[in-house]
């Protein structure tokens, strides 16, 4: 007799959007948008100004009804139960959102009370959020006197607190200086470090590149690409530029560096040689192997960072919904 | 199990309530206005009481129920200003600073939030009333107030503050800003005011009429009975509303309703003048291209229509006129028939006057101070002041919305007085205030309309420009506006009857206040006698003001760059 042998379920995603809609009146905000985000996943929502992410996010976050199509959280859906989802979603608007009257010690006790967190562990939950967002310094100042990269952890560290699965976040880097985005950023990580599944959204590419693990980009409600930074450049036929600076080139050289395969161009500068590669073709560490093998002594290897504004003015037109 | 696990099991640990009560501790003004009302309070008293019972310690005694009276009425007065203004901001605050959609993200249910915040605000504003207890315990211990009229009272208040404070939150939660809920609120609390002054709904809002009546058992309880079961029934139905328009209108856009009216009324009527040319000038090209041009703008592709007909069948013209026809009848009937029953007295003529008075007095001054406060809170400030527009140029953009509602007041006003003037003229007889008299009116009472309001908006620009919190300077206008009106009477009062002034210099006094002169006016019009003397006083007053309106004025349109931050 044969013993069966169980197939394990496959995992539930913790986002599943089917064919979404959303008007407002006359005016479609999102066009069947359809999204699955696995637990774990870093998933970067970009697209230009108005093109639905605020209001796809929203939808996630049980604060608007969706026109048309199936949202779930964890496996439940947002229309039916919302206060089973918003116990697993912590929500960043784009705008602060504090009470300028309060402590930072008042407002997450105040927002841990609301999310009915046991009275004895209440201190020592706020304690540890605070340590995490790195604001266990400013316990006791105003919210008022915070700087935005502050005002703007403080509001991670308030969806920290009920310990949610799902952290949205829209536009979190939206107004801040270079050091405040460096700090959110590893912040982020470190939410991506502890299991956390997070949607962010940006209309800066740059800024999600660094620690997304997949994007989306959404034009006029629609998604018009999805998957990891390497299949959009793959689906684009995006190359990366390498800048290389060969102590012994010669014109020979520089010809067999073009006939190397995966190579579109080599273009020989003042004083470099620009060479740009499918990276799908051929990896960078294969490349230095192969100018090794033409006898090249390479004093610089540089390899442009992914053209993210190409990837996303090729794919957008601008549109918004 | 400790009392707060207890407590937080059930429900009853209230998150939200805590917070409010911890920020409304940390504003300042929370205190300066216990402070100030407390002043008010106490010294309102002691001038009571030094006017009507100081004649000797023996004499008092027996005769709490005239301060009682005062104080319970005090206290109503203090409802209806101050919880409104104190419960707008509940909702309305948490959608201005983007924080309601966080609220609903937590487990707190919809009724949990309304009734959080409704204690929230309601909490302030008992403490405020619990500051006359001392005051009441002294009319009391002079005598003449029975138990159970104490109880009453309090019941009353206590009720009052129930729903107006229900009424203001259901407000709150329907309106996009603070601003427009507190006129919403203020605007059916003058509605229900002017509902229960006339015939045998007037003891829903001064229920103390029946409370004061020295009478026990049936005839006692019955009234405040019924009274507080219409009131915790209209409690409970505000709070109802409340929460569903919280749940319905939590992310509604900001915009401004009476300029949306306005733009759509102006719109009607200069259709209908372009269209009334066409219909005139047959043979004008020009005034038929642009009659053409709003028909196809109104009906689209169905334009077989002629200027008349769509007047009459899309400008619902006739409907209007009749319904202003009949609508203007019944008031001319009301107003006239009210005057010649009792010349002596100003009729229906004082209560549309008088309400149309109380009317600019809750909403010029608050949209004056909201004039810039409302440019500031929406960020706008700084796109606007770097354009090439001058100062003057944004200031006559700004006010405009604010002149347009002075005119929509003011209207009215001249035509009552125009009418009154007339009805007095017609109706003169032998002993009846003489022609000069009227004509004095009419100057006085058109002098009133042209600079008062002009005043105010001034004055509270200049607050709005200074003062850079919104609810700050929307509340420091309304109370100096309010400070204007009523504190020069009370202290006329208060130091001619100390003999602190002789009674010449308190009168001067008292006329710095725009309701002598307007009671004065009023007075004047119905007098045998044309007197000098008031009508100096009167033209002092209004010099005065006009005087001081128009250095409040070029203050503003000079310093204004300096004002809104600009180079």
């Amino acid at each position: 007799m044969e013993t069966e042998i169980p197939v394990p379920a496959p995992p539930i995603p913790v986002v599943d959007i089917q064919n979404l809609s959303v008007s407002y009146g006359h005016q479609t905000a999102v066009r069947n948008l359809s999204l699955t985000i696995p637990a774990g996943e870093v998933f970067g929502f970009i697209g230009p100004n108005g093109a639905g992410k605020t209001t796809t996010i929203k939808v996630l976050a049980t604060l608007l009804k969706p026109t048309s199509g199936s949202v779930r959280v964890l496996g439940t859906n947002v229309m039916y139960s919302p206060q089973q989802v918003r116990r697993n979603i912590g929500y960043v608007p784009d705008s602060f959102g504090v009470y300028e009257d309060l402590t930072v010690a008042e407002y997450l006790s105040f927002f841990a009370a609301a999310y009915r967190i046991e009275w004895d562990n209440r201190a020592a939950t706020v304690k540890d959020v605070l340590a995490l967002t790195d604001l266990g310094n400013k316990v006791d100042a105003q919210v008022d006197s915070l700087s935005r990269g502050m005002k703007q952890r403080l509001g991670i560290a308030r969806v920290l607190l009920h310990d949610p699965q799902l952290l949205l976040l829209d536009e979190p880097a939206s107004g801040l200086d270079p050091r405040a985005r460096i700090e959110l950023r590893e912040l982020l990580k470190e939410l991506q470090r502890m299991g956390k599944t997070i949607l962010v959204s940006s209309h800066i590419l740059h800024e999600l590149s660094q620690f997304c693990t997949r994007i989306g980009i959404i034009e006029a409600g629609q998604l018009v690409a999805e998957g990891s930074l390497m299949d959009i450049y793959r689906k684009l036929d995006l190359k990366r530029t390498v800048h290389v600076q060969i102590s012994n080139l010669t014109p020979q050289m520089v010809e067999g560096i073009r006939r190397i395969l995966g190579i579109t161009s080599a273009e020989e500068l003042a004083d470099r040689v620009a060479i740009q590669v499918r990276e799908d073709e051929l990896a960078m560490e294969d490349l230095l192997d192969a100018l090794r093998g033409l006898g090249a002594r390479i004093r610089m290897f540089q390899p442009e960072a992914m053209d993210m504004e190409t990837a996303f003015m090729k794919l957008t037109e601008g549109k918004v919904s | 199990m400790p009392k707060r696990k207890f407590l937080q099991r059930l429900h009853l640990d209230w998150p939200l309530l805590g917070k409010e009560l911890r920020e409304q501790s940390a504003r300042k003004q929370m205190y300066v206005v216990r402070v100030i009302y407390a002043v008010v309070l106490f010294g309102a008293f002691c001038f009571y009481y030094m006017r009507h019972l100081a004649e000797g310690p023996v004499l008092v005694l027996g005769r709490g129920m005239g301060p009682f009276n005062f104080l319970v009425m005090a206290q109503l007065l203090t409802i209806y200003l101050f919880l409104p203004p104190l419960m707008a901001g509940a909702l309305a605050q948490e959608k201005e600073r983007d924080t309601l959609g966080l609220l609903f993200l937590t487990d707190l249910t919809p009724w949990e939030l309304i009734l959080q915040k409704f204690f929230g605000r309601l909490i302030p504003m008992l403490t405020l009333l619990f500051l006359s207890l001392p005051l009441l315990a002294v009319a009391y211990s002079l005598g003449g107030v029975s138990t159970a009229m104490l109880y009453s009272s309090a019941a009353t208040l206590f009720l009052t503050c129930l729903w107006v404070g229900a009424l203001a939150l259901e407000c709150s939660a329907h309106e996009a800003t603070t601003f427009q809920a507190l006129i919403r609120c203020w605007g059916i609390c003058l509605l229900f005011a002017i509902f229960c002054s006339v015939g045998p709904f007037q003891f829903f809002m001064f229920s103390s009429r029946f409370l004061m009546r020295p009478t026990s058992g049936f005839f006692f309880a019955f009234p405040i009975f019924f009274n507080a079961v219409v009131f915790l029934v209209a409690t409970f139905l505000f709070l109802a509303r409340a929460k569903y328009n919280l749940e319905t209108r939590a992310f509604i856009q900001r915009r401004n309703p009476f300029g949306h009216q306005f733009k759509r009324l102006d719109q009607y009527w200069k259709d209908l003048r372009k269209l009334i040319r066409a219909m005139s000038r047959t043979q004008d090209r020009e005034a038929r291209a642009l009659a053409e041009q709003i028909i196809r703008r109104e009906m689209g592709d169905k334009r077989n229509s002629s200027p008349g007909k769509f007047m009459l069948t899309e400008m619902q013209v006739p409907h209007l006129l009749a319904f202003a026809i009949i609508f203007g009848a019944i008031l001319l009937i009301a107003l006239v028939g009210s005057v010649m029953l009792n010349p002596k007295s100003g009729g229906a003529f004082n209560v549309a006057v008088g309400g149309l008075w109380i009317l600019a007095l809750l909403t010029v001054p608050i949209q004056g101070a909201n004039t810039v406060a409302s440019e500031r809170i929406n960020e706008r400030l700084g796109a606007i002041l770097t354009t090439p527009l001058t100062a003057r140029e944004m200031l006559d953009e700004w006010l405009g919305p604010l002149q347009r509602w002075i005119q929509f007041l003011v209207r009215p006003l001249i035509v009552l007085f125009v009418v009154e003037g007339i009805v007095k003229l017609i109706t003169q007889e032998q002993g009846e205030p003489a022609f000069e008299n009227v004509i004095l009116y009419l100057v006085v009472s058109l002098l009133t309309v042209w600079i008062y309001p002009k005043f105010a908006q001034w004055l509270c620009l200049l607050i709005g420009f200074r003062i850079r919190n919104q609810i700050r300077a929307l509340m420091t206008s309304f109370l100096l506006v309010v400070a204007w009106c009523i504190i020069p009477i009370v202290l006329s009062d208060y130091l001619t009857e100390t003999g602190l002034l002789p009674p010449d210099w308190g009168e001067w006094l008292r006329f710095i206040s725009p309701v002598t002169v307007i009671d004065t006016a009023e007075t004047i019009g119905r007098s045998v006698s044309a007197n000098s003397h008031l009508a100096l006083l009167i033209f002092a007053n209004l010099g005065a003001v006009g005087a001081i309106a128009w250095m409040i004025r070029r203050n503003c349109l000079a310093n204004a760059d300096r004002y809104l931050g600009r180079i």
